[in-house]
This record gives C-alpha cells, sequence and structure tokens, in this order.
C-alpha cells in the first residue's frame, strides 16, 4: 500500500452515492456478508479488541441500518486488481480502500454541520419572511375573519417557537456566528410583534388607546 | 393624530414592510424613538408603550388606500 496514493472509489460508490459523497468514503460490511455499505465519515472497525472500534462499529451498524439503500451485493467483483474484495472474521472490506482511509483527514465534521446549519437558516429565513408576508397583506391591512385569526395565531406561535429552538443552536459559541444570530432575533421579534398585535392578552385595544393618548395628547 | 405618535407609526411601518438587514435597521429607528419618548417620561412601561403603539400601527393600516398584496392562504 503506498501510503501517499488517493485511489479512486469503485465504480459502483461513485454510481450509488455520488462523485463528493462517495470520495474519502470507508467501506464497510455487514457482518452477515450479505451486503456492502460505504460509510461517509470514514469511520472504520477492523481491530476488534479496542473499546474505541467497539464504539465505532455500533455507531457504523446504526448508520447501517438506517441506510440500506446504499447497499451493492457482496458479490462485487472487481475488474481492477487494485481493488479486491477481501473477507475476514465478522468483516469484509475492500482491499483498496485501506489508502483512502489511512490517507485521508478526519472530515470537517463542524465544518460540514455549519454549513448546513446555514443552508438550513437561510430556508427557516424565507419561511418566517413568508409568513410575516401573509401577517402583513392578510391580516394587518384587512379585517381577517375568527378563523383565519385562530390560524394566524396558530402559525405564529409555531414560528416562534422554531425561532426559540434555532436560536440555542447557534446562539452557542462554538457556532460563533452573530450575523446569523441577529438576522434571527430580527425575525423573532417580528414575529413577536406581529403576534402581539392580535393575540396579546395583557393589553386591549382599549387599553392601549387610552396609553397613547396620556403619552401622545393632542 | 399626534405628530410624534405618527412618527412612531411610520417608522414601525418601515420595519414592518421590510426584511432582514433592511428591517433590523428600521427596527433600530423605530427603538430609538420610543427610546426618546421614555427618555421624556422615565416612569412609562416600555413594554406597553412599544404594544400600544404596535396596535395603533394596525389601525393606521387598515385606513389605508394603497395596501400591500393580499396572499391566498394556500400560497
Amino acid at each position: 500500500m503506498k501510503a501517499n496514493s488517493t485511489p479512486k472509489p469503485p465504480w459502483w460508490a461513485r454510481r450509488s452515492l455520488g462523485r463528493t459523497f462517495a470520495e474519502g468514503a470507508a467501506c464497510v460490511a455487514s457482518s452477515d456478508d450479505s451486503d456492502v455499505h460505504v460509510f461517509p465519515f470514514g469511520l472504520w472497525f477492523n481491530d476488534a479488541n479496542s473499546r474505541e472500534t467497539e464504539q465505532r462499529r455500533k455507531v457504523t451498524l446504526k448508520f447501517l441500518q438506517i441506510n440500506r439503500r446504499y447497499s451493492v451485493p457482496i458479490t462485487y467483483k472487481s475488474s481492477s486488481a487494485r481493488f479486491s474484495l477481501a473477507k475476514g472474521v465478522r468483516k469484509v472490506f475492500i482491499d483498496g480502500m485501506d489508502a483512502v482511509i489511512s490517507d485521508s483527514r478526519v472530515p470537517d465534521i463542524q465544518a460540514q454541520a455549519r454549513d448546513l446549519t446555514k443552508r438550513q437558516m437561510e430556508q427557516w429565513f424565507v419561511w418566517m419572511d413568508g409568513m410575516l408576508a401573509i401577517h402583513r397583506g392578510n391580516f394587518v391591512f384587512r379585517e381577517p375573519t375568527p378563523a383565519q385569526l385562530e390560524e394566524h395565531k396558530t402559525g405564529l406561535k409555531l414560528a416562534i417557537r422554531c425561532c426559540l429552538f434555532i436560536n440555542t443552536l447557534i446562539a452557542d459559541p462554538d457556532f460563533n456566528d452573530p450575523d446569523l444570530v441577529s438576522r434571527l432575533q430580527v425575525r423573532v421579534r417580528q414575529l413577536q410583534d406581529a403576534y402581539d398585535t392580535f393575540h396579546d392578552t395583557a393589553l386591549s385595544d382599549a387599553q392601549a388607546e387610552e396609553f397613547l393618548k396620556q403619552v401622545f395628547p393632542k | 393624530m399626534n405628530k410624534e405618535l405618527e412618527a412612531i407609526i411610520l417608522a414601525y411601518e418601515k420595519a414592518s414592510a421590510s426584511q432582514d438587514k433592511e428591517a433590523e435597521h428600521y427596527l433600530m429607528a423605530f427603538e430609538s424613538l420610543l427610546d426618546t419618548v421614555m427618555e421624556r417620561q422615565p416612569g412609562l412601561s416600555r413594554d406597553i408603550l412599544r404594544k400600544s403603539v404596535i396596535k395603533a400601527h394596525r389601525k393606521w393600516a387598515l385606513k389605508q388606500d394603497c395596501k400591500p398584496p393580499a396572499i391566498p392562504p394556500k400560497a
């Protein structure tokens, strides 16, 4: 095995999982020899005596259980000598992938999670802005029906709850993206205002009017 | 309508009509106008003042001829 060589993943890995997903993947197999799976995070078990390896094995098998669609038949035979199928006790692996596992660094999971979170946040922002547009166009500038108001209440409650849930994720100091936090806070403020406009039981319309008369006399 | 209250309502309207960074900018302007009122009348509840202005904004909005488009419920 050449330490610095980076062999291409086998054709089936590229075909079934896509290029990015397959690159650097580790091949693992279920113990019943029925399937070969590609595991994308470089987790690998080869030494059954190690506690860490055992933990990885459990994680891997859990992954395999929920990713059965990525499996390919064990009858795979490579036309290239570089990738040959090897079997051992309770494990099967593709020899050629050893080099990938040895050479590839641990994927930057934190960066991947951050990118994923940011993409999801953008989707949340679009959804929240859509709710605010509906609030504005259908409720603030028009008289809604009682049924519409009930939907308004339910929807905004859900949106605010989602915002607070997301906030716990991105407000984590490790995430460290103040801009994203700030953009979320704006939505929280706008959604809360939208909710309070119609559903704040602490202050009635009459009380608000009386209050403003005192503060802003004509 | 009191001119100062009208100015605050219009500031809130800008914040309500905008999104993202622009909304943040207008919200800050709106909040600063509330701060000005609070400085002049320190005994007020800021929370009640804010909510009252937002309710007043809604009354103002209903009187406007130019309304934003209504969005169908299924949109």
